[in-house]
């Protein structure tokens, strides 16, 4: 299958999904925008009088900058590899590239956080944010934030088929992950020692970094740090890739 | 020659993806030691299809005939062996595998068309023609759930021939696919598959009416137990399927 073709499949596929999704639901679109804000309220209510977090600028938007990234990689992943088992049909069936499959919910709920960003663009008019030519480097982060979840799916995907019990091990992480993610707090606020290795250690906090640099503080974004930033995730990109490819000739014996 | 099948090997881990919590696998040692090893689908297949053919795929439930389809179409890896296939293959394996039912016939055929191989243009190009081949024009905007399934198969037929038509596929792998279509239906298939293919297109066709497989395929694949029994006229090849299915 050329590039060309291959785009055009993930183009009609992610379509496909993303209307059926809509079309599952009454409110459709109205939910992306829903979720999240609720979430920020509830976070903002109950963190929003711890004395280190009330000094943080626009703490409402720091939130919902945090939450929509941090829901992004979680529901790509988790969405990745359940569809990846229900795909079973697909797989048997016709010659479509495996990695499309993965990549197909990437670029589903790619579209959601590019709708939730939009929302914060909205909001942060609205409330004040300091938009600058830092907001040029967002895109920076969205490659990012995808090239993470990929590489992610691409390891659950590839494993889910060989070990069910996965994607409940991958849902507990999740959970675990949402508190070593700075989504209602900053990094700084943990104090220095093991906490904050782990904190800094989570690809997510980087890009969530770099995000709210670029859609809320306006920069300055500094260089080193935005390629720090977007080492780990391209570091799973590739690891992720690596296993898939390897275990790809497996999967269709296997689901 | 399009497909070159040499010594080739295909079985499965009867233990596969565990689909039972862990402690039920580990209570349950016996279960466990039944559920080792490997089974045999296909076993030694040395198979050569020159381009221009029509070949059926014949043989009892069970045989082999969707494996062999899926180790041509690149699905299955072989364990062992060499599989070459000159051209793109489409297959036509399960109806409506990869569809949105949930979505209009239009969006579908885009979706379904794609998955063949057609590009935006061709298939907006060829629209009109696939709909009125499987006599649905003015249904476009209908959701396919609402659909038979008599008229589901009859639109992603439809989508294949015009794959075919459009020459967009070198090797198109059919099984089972006029199940539930009408005779009407059944003449018009029949009659593209006699019109539409190259003679550098090759079809292969598994399926269990011979009627069918007497007139669009002059060769036909006898595969019983994993193994190619014999492969020449179709005729020749049905009355030796009958004579062993009459022997049972």
């Amino acid at each position: 299958m050329s590039w060309r073709h291959f785009l055009y499949v993930l183009y009609q596929t992610t379509r496909a999904s993303f209307l059926t999704q809509e079309k599952n639901s009454s409110l459709g679109l109205i939910w992306h925008l829903l979720n999240p804000i609720l979430m920020t309220a509830v976070l903002f209510t109950v963190f929003s009088n711890v004395e280190s977090l009330r000094k943080i600028d626009h703490y409402q938007l720091f939130i919902l900058i945090g939450l929509i990234h941090y829901n992004f990689f979680i529901n790509s992943t988790t969405r990745s590899s359940s569809y990846f088992l229900t795909s079973r049909s697909l797989i048997l069936n016709t010659t479509v590239p495996l990695e499309l499959l993965v990549l197909r919910q990437t670029c589903v709920e790619g579209l959601t956080l590019f709708i939730e960003v939009m929302l914060v663009l909205v909001l942060g008019i609205f409330m004040g944010a300091k938009f600058g030519s830092a907001l040029l480097a967002y895109p920076i982060v969205f490659f990012g934030i995808l090239a993470l979840s990929l590489g992610a799916s691409l390891f659950l995907c590839g494993l889910v088929v060989f070990l069910s019990d996965l994607n409940y091990i991958w849902g507990l992480l999740c959970r675990m992950l949402f508190f070593i993610t700075p989504v209602f707090f900053s990094p700084e606020v943990v104090g220095e020692g093991m906490a904050r290795i782990v904190i800094q250690m989570n690809p997510l906090t980087g890009l969530i970094w770099l995000a709210r640099e670029a859609l809320l503080y306006g920069g300055p974004i500094d260089l080193a740090h935005a390629s720090q930033a977007l080492l780990g995730p391209f570091l799973v990109l590739i690891l992720g890739g690596m296993l898939f490819h390897a275990v790809k000739p497996k999967i269709p014996d296997y689901i | 020659m399009t497909i070159q099948l040499r010594a080739v090997n295909k079985s499965f881990m009867v233990s596969g993806r565990s689909r039972r919590p862990l402690y039920r696998e580990l209570m349950n040692v016996h279960s466990r030691q039944r559920r080792e090893g490997a089974r045999e689908v296909l076993k030694s297949i040395d198979l050569e299809i020159e381009k221009g053919s029509r070949v059926a795929v014949i043989g009892r439930n069970g045989a082999g005939k969707s494996t062999l389809l899926r180790v041509m179409a690149g699905i299955y890896k072989p364990n062992s062996g060499k599989v070459r296939v000159d051209g793109r293959v489409c297959c036509f394996l399960e109806p409506g595998a990869g569809v949105a039912p949930a979505l209009s016939v239009r969006d579908n055929v885009f979706l379904y068309a794609s998955l063949a191989g057609l590009s935006y243009r061709e298939t907006k190009k060829s629209l009109p023609k696939i709909l009125e081949f499987c006599s649905l024009s003015g249904q476009e905007y209908t959701w396919v759930e609402h659909l038979s399934f008599g008229l589901q198969q009859r639109l992603f037929m439809s989508i294949l021939l015009e794959t075919m038509r459009l020459k967009r596929a070198e090797v198109f792998l059919f099984d089972e696919f006029l199940m539930g279509v009408d005779q009407s239906f059944r003449n018009r298939v029949e009659d593209a598959l006699t019109r539409f293919p190259s003679a550098a297109q090759i079809v292969l066709h598994a399926s269990h009416d011979h009627e069918l497989m007497l007139r669009t395929c002059p060769q036909a694949i006898l595969i019983d137990g994993g193994t190619i029994r014999r492969y020449g006229a179709t005729g020749e090849v049905l009355d030796l399927y009958r004579q062993e299915m009459g022997a049972e």
